[in-house]
């Protein structure tokens, strides 16, 4: 347990460090671009290398979300659940919910490769030579991330409540 | 098997499964069923590296979270209070307009309510303003700011629905000057009957001394309108002006945030929430795309027209229909979800699709405070440590209000397209 806790903890903190690289980056890259523009020397790479670096932040804050309980939910029953004072249910969806959130995502994550090959075999060179298949493997690796923290949230929710 | 597999997916999003991954899985499903392959959904989700506005989203959301977390709040309250809060009703007036223009920038995620509603509720008790109208005012105002520049649900519209984010957020306006108008007048009925012991004077001293702390806060969102309608920036370039010019003000200028310290913290919370948006965006894609091939809009356009035959009469069940959306989703699942479906069902009923947006927007603002499950309802009572019941109570008045200008908006087009003609 504690070394999926310290897993868990590593992917929360390195996804944080790289969220601020990438924002910056961003932020950096997006003011050159328009400049350069201004002074009619614009680089075409910065276009595309923008777009993924917020394709790159949607997974990064995706798996930094996981940890912080900032995903979109509909939680009608938990909200129901809290009023009622239904506290025994409300650990219970605490263990079902992410344990079914990691199992859901591991399928897009597995369809993904099949779409990384296609890419690799038909996409092309996106900026500094990057190809579009290497890029694409965001997807898989981002859904893959966050599977590992939902399934890490499930368990820790589970020893938790063991626990008490 | 299809209905049982699409009554599990439904469970599974009631019982409060991300809507990202019921997404996911409910596209991936019905790849299944129809044969298509499941790469399909990676490359709908792949598609979205190549949508250009797309950077708008994470450079205003950050300078939205930089300016809640800095002093800005402090210094727009204390020159709105230095200007009109010795006016009856001005203090409740100003707040309105303050926690709009604050909602446009950190787009809806309850930080109107948690950054200013803090500073807002003692001040309009202070004031004498009664503790419901008070509670009801700052619950309210966290999602006032909807309808103007620059809201991300605005940007986040426009992506999805294929409509000029500049065109919206124009469109917007006039809108948005409604509500406040509305809720204004109510202010004015309710501005309290007993002086507070809070109500100041005016004083040009103070009122100019207030000005000049806040005078770059109050022009940027004049500075964004006039960058992008001027002609010399497009929406995504003044989003990096903005957040470069935010995060300058408040590291450089003001020295409210540090660099090193709190901007990296800052990024982590307004990329989690930007992340949770972007995801729902990538994974919805595939949903909605499989529904517009299988042609399920037309399908309901057409089992609607037998009952449905007037353009007036879709608008009143539209809206009933978004109320309910509102009261259970969230506005960002909410766009990226049913717009989709929406958009060619009002086209065929000759809705104009930016008096659409201004419909869909509307809506989703009263969803925020609608009971029983309204989001605004639950910051609210953390942050004020309210009951919800109370909270029920308090934002009552504001959405009935809400519906008066819901009404006013859905059935005088002209309000929403005034700048289209």
């Amino acid at each position: 347990m504690k070394l999926l806790a310290l897993l868990d903890k590593a992917i929360d903190c390195s996804s944080r460090h790289l969220l601020v690289l990438s924002v910056f980056s961003l932020l950096f890259f997006s003011l050159a671009g328009i400049v350069l523009r201004w002074w009619n020397m614009p680089l075409p790479w910065i276009d595309p290398l923008t777009r993924h670096l917020v394709f790159l932040s949607a997974f990064l804050g995706g798996c930094v979300a996981v940890g912080s309980g900032r995903h979109i939910t509909i939680d009608i029953l938990e909200r129901h659940l809290e009023s009622a004072g239904k506290h025994r249910q409300i650990k219970i969806l605490g263990c079902f919910l992410p344990l079914a959130t990691s199992l859901i995502l591991l399928w897009p994550a597995f369809s993904s490769l099949a779409f990384i090959r296609m890419e690799l075999t038909y996409g092309k060179e996106v900026f500094w030579g990057i190809h579009s298949g290497f890029l694409a493997a965001l997807i898989p690796l981002g859904f893959s991330l966050m599977a590992y923290r939902f399934f890490f949230l499930s368990l820790h929710s589970f020893f938790a409540n063991r626990n008490t | 098997m299809i209905i049982l597999t699409t009554l599990g997916i439904i469970s599974l999003a009631l019982l409060g499964v991300p809507l990202f991954a019921i997404l996911t899985l409910g596209a991936l499903c019905a790849f299944s069923f129809s044969g298509i392959p499941l790469s399909a959904l990676p490359l709908e989700i792949y598609r979205v590296a190549s949508w250009p506005t797309l950077t708008a989203i994470p450079l205003f959301a950050l300078a939205g979270h930089l300016l809640a977390n800095s002093k800005s709040p402090e210094r727009i309250l204390r020159v709105a209070q230095a200007s009109l809060g010795h006016l009856p009703g001005g203090l409740a007036i100003l707040a309105l307009a303050v926690c709009a223009l604050f909602t446009a920038f950190t787009g809806a995620s309850g930080i109107t309510i948690v950054a200013l509603g803090g500073l807002l509720y003692p001040m309009l008790k202070a004031h004498g303003y009664s503790e419901n109208f008070s509670l009801g005012l700052v619950t309210t105002s966290g999602s006032l700011g909807l309808l103007f520049p620059p809201a991300l649900p605005i940007i986040l519209y426009g992506i999805v629905a294929r409509v000029d984010i500049d065109r919206l957020f124009l469109a917007g306006i006039v809108p948005g000057c409604l509500i406040l108008g509305i809720l204004s007048l109510y202010a004015l009925k309710n501005r309290p009957t007993i002086q507070g012991p809070g109500r100041d004077s005016f004083e040009i001293g103070e009122f100019f001394s207030a000005l000049r702390a806040s005078v770059f806060e109050l022009l940027l969102p004049v500075a964004i309108l006039v960058a992008i309608y001027g002609g010399y920036t497009t929406v995504t370039e003044a989003a990096s002006f903005t957040a470069f010019a935010v995060l300058v003000l408040v590291c450089f200028i003001r020295k409210d945030l540090s660099l090193t310290r709190d901007v990296p913290r800052l990024v982590g919370e307004s990329m989690a929430l930007v992340g949770a948006i972007l995801l729902i965006l990538c994974c919805a894609l595939g949903l909605t795309n499989y529904f517009i091939d299988e042609e399920i809009p037309t399908r309901i356009f057409h089992a609607a027209r037998e009952v449905i035959t007037h353009k007036y009469l879709f608008l009143l069940f539209l809206n009933i229909f978004l109320l309910l959306v509102g009261a259970v989703m969230d506005i960002f699942s909410a766009i990226v979800v049913v717009v989709p479906l929406i958009l060619p069902i009002a086209a065929e009923f000759g809705v104009h699709p930016i008096h659409l947006a201004m419909i869909f927007l509307t809506n989703m603002e009263i969803g925020f405070i609608t009971p029983p499950i309204g989001i605004n309802l639950f910051i609210s009572s953390a942050t004020f440590k309210a009951p919800v019941a109370r909270l029920y109570r308090a934002s009552f008045p504001y959405v009935v209000l809400l519906l008066v200008a819901l009404l006013l908006i859905t059935y005088i087009p002209t309000l929403s397209l005034l700048w289209e003609q």
